[in-house]
């Protein structure tokens, strides 16, 4: 998949660093809030693109969902990038 | 130990600028349609692309036609409906930047200690304050837990007694305030206005689920600021730390705004809770990024 993100600080990510795709929903179950979180999926980035020029940032990854699939893993979730790696 | 800088003055710079992007998002209801396309049952396709035709939108983009990835990512960069998450996203950075001016990343690094074990009274320490009449009490327990367990690797103690009897460094956390600010007066007519449209919808035979979505994309966007204050005690050295998290609602997917005041709270208080997950990350050496995805796209094949 190719997931957008914005970036506006200065690119630090490198390849072999951690991602992790968060799916969040918020959502009124029986009159109350309430908070799920899932993972949609996690692996070690390989491939990305900056745009500077409009600061997108686009992140490869090994999946390729289908649209059904995405409908039902997303739904109308908010969808959460983490990446992270240890200072060397 | 933390330095104590103009908190307010910092807090309502963040606040000013998300009022006044309230007033700027009115135009965010039709870019959001092609996006949306890809993420919605079939039976809803037919109505986006006849809002679309309809509102006549300045842009329409099928992105399969897409040539190249640059030409991808500047066909989307075009989009009103970029432009309006874009300036969502600024806000996270705003917010997240505030976190890091509250706090000494150096100062938290050398004072907790991962795998030391820590505990809390909840009884005694948890303060909640939020305008609602929902308890956010274990939404709450459970994000200050992740906080220290999963992000700062310290071992979660759950009898206090129990810690205090252990010996070497340990830790106590002696104080967990939540506070979520709303604004009230414009929550109150958001609410009144989307209960009229609601009604008047069902009344012509509209589903009630494509206008409940349509308002949310309007600029029906609740805004709430989250403060989330911990103090932790040094149990062998007595000395406190001070963590202050902030967050706002920052939800960019297709449904960009959360028009219930009870989610902007959920998500402002899980976005002051992501702010310091990532403070503690870096104080624990760490580098560490986390954006909101804003789109999902197949990879070429």
């Amino acid at each position: 998949m190719r997931y957008f993100v914005f970036q506006t600080e200065e690119t630090k990510i490198k390849p072999g660093d951690k991602v992790r795709v968060l799916v969040r929903n918020y959502e009124i179950k029986n009159n109350k809030p309430e908070f799920g979180e899932k993972i949609l999926e996690e692996f070690v980035l390989e491939k990305f693109d900056y745009y500077p020029e409009v600061n997108i940032l686009v992140i490869f990854s090994p999946a390729n969902f289908s649209e059904q699939e995405l409908v039902k893993k997303i739904g109308q979730g908010e969808v959460i990038l983490q990446i992270e790696s240890n200072v060397s | 130990m933390v330095e104590k800088v103009t908190e307010k003055e910092a807090a309502r710079g963040v606040i000013n600028k998300l009022v006044r992007f309230r007033g700027e998002v009115a135009n965010a209801l039709v870019p959001f349609l092609f996006l949306s396309l890809a993420q919605k049952p079939a039976d809803s396709r037919n109505f986006n692309e006849e809002v679309m035709k309809a509102l006549k939108p300045p842009t329409e983009i099928e992105l399969t036609i897409a040539q190249s990835q640059k030409e991808l990512v500047e066909l989307i960069a075009s989009t009103s409906y970029v432009q309006q998450t874009k300036e969502i996203a600024q806000f996270q950075i705003d917010v997240r930047e505030l976190t890091e001016k509250f706090n000494n990343i150096e100062m938290i690094g050398k004072f907790l200690v991962p795998e030391k074990p820590i505990g809390i009274s909840w009884f005694y320490a948890l303060t909640i304050n939020v305008p609602s009449r929902h308890n956010f009490e274990q939404f709450v327990r459970n994000k200050v837990q992740d906080l220290f367990i999963e992000t700062a690797k310290t071992k979660w103690i759950p009898d206090v007694d129990a810690l205090r009897r252990l010996e070497g460094k340990k830790y106590e956390i002696s104080k967990v305030f939540v506070k979520v600010e709303t604004e009230e007066r414009r929550n109150i007519m958001i609410e009144f206005l989307r209960d009229i449209i609601l009604r008047e919808a069902e009344k012509r035979g509209s589903r009630r689920d494509i206008i409940y979505e349509i308002l949310d994309r309007l600029s029906l966007r609740l805004n709430a600021f989250a403060t989330v204050e911990i103090e932790i005690k040094d149990l062998e050295t007595h000395e406190s730390l001070i963590l202050r998290g902030f967050g706002v609602p920052h939800k960019v997917g297709p449904t960009i705004m959360s028009i219930d005041r009870d989610l902007a709270i959920l998500e402002a208080i899980t976005d002051a809770f992501d702010n310091l997950k990532n403070l503690l990350k870096k104080a624990i050496g760490q580098r560490v990024y986390q954006s909101n995805v804003f789109m999902v796209v197949p990879n070429f094949k």
